[in-house]
């Protein structure tokens, strides 16, 4: 049986462009995230009991946390176990809603030694390719194995 | 209970706080699938507890999600466009855990917001902290 090969920290080019990686996020799956987690009341500075967002349908803007998911990485890295999410940085540009088509691009930052561990910064640009929308970016430092 | 109050988009100064539910492992297996975090240390309870984590830890981006619903309460569509966050993974939670989000407004003017944020077990231990800014209103 033929070995799996990963992508170690070597491998990584800087400034290198992984080729975009496209998706389509419906309803169901921001009902899929809603049913992973769950925050209780919130409560203001006076105690007072802040109101919750509205319904997700299908016309909600989607939760960030659906948009930076690691399926753009899964499909252009082959990444080992063992990795480590260290920090990640994220800017909302413009709300995604359900239905729409989605382009995630990857470029590799930089990479780096410190502390004795070796990190990869990945850089991600979310566009709607329909109109040229960019939806938010993303920066995802992890510490790589090897 | 107090009222319940609608935030307008400026929202008062100070700290903000809501109790986050214990993570199922079902919920672990759900999120992974959802958004590729399916890992190993995540999902194979009888793998990870052989890891030096000794045992599943629930993913960084599930920690952090309520994080969203939480400013979106407190800042709107200031938060969904223009929002920025910044946040480190400190530590781990395991499913069970019982966490809670703290926000803290710092500045509240219609150009500006941003403060900080933590999430941290029932005994104050930090599992993940950052910083967040939003819009302006109308941007």
């Amino acid at each position: 049986m033929a070995e799996t090969r990963y992508d170690y920290y070597d491998d990584f080019v800087e400034g290198h462009e992984y080729e975009p990686f496209r998706t389509r996020l419906t309803a169901e799956d921001a009902a899929t995230l809603a049913r992973c987690l769950s925050l209780g009341p919130l409560t203001g500075p006076s105690g007072e009991l802040i109101a919750p967002p509205g319904e997700v349908g299908e016309g909600a803007s989607l939760s960030p946390f659906l948009l930076n998911s690691f399926h753009a990485m899964r499909a252009r890295i082959r990444m080992p176990d063992g990795l480590l999410h260290a920090r990640e940085t994220m800017r909302l540009l413009t709300p995604a809603h359900a239905g729409d088509e989605l382009e995630t691009t990857i470029r590799i930052a930089s990479k780096f030694l410190k502390n004795d561990r070796k990190f990869v910064l990945l850089e991600h640009i979310v566009r709607r390719p329909a109109d040229g929308t960019h939806i938010m970016t993303f920066e995802r430092l992890v510490a790589w194995v090897n | 209970m107090g009222e319940l109050k609608k935030t307008h988009a400026v929202p008062a100064v100070g700290t903000y706080r809501g109790d986050i539910a214990p993570f199922t492992q079902a919920q672990l297996h759900e999120f992974g699938d959802l958004v590729g975090t399916y890992g190993r240390i995540h999902t194979d309870p009888e793998w990870a507890a052989t890891t030096p984590l000794k045992g599943v830890i629930v993913q960084g981006m599930l920690i952090l999600a309520p994080l969203h619903e939480a400013l979106l309460r407190i800042f709107g569509e200031r938060w969904t466009a223009g929002g920025e966050v910044t946040c480190k993974i400190v530590s781990s939670a395991r499913p069970g855990d019982a966490l809670r989000l703290l926000v803290e407004v710092g500045i509240s003017e219609a150009t500006s917001a941003s403060g900080i944020f933590r999430i941290e077990k029932t005994d104050e231990a930090a599992i993940v902290v950052g910083e967040f800014t939003v819009g302006s209103i109308g941007a």
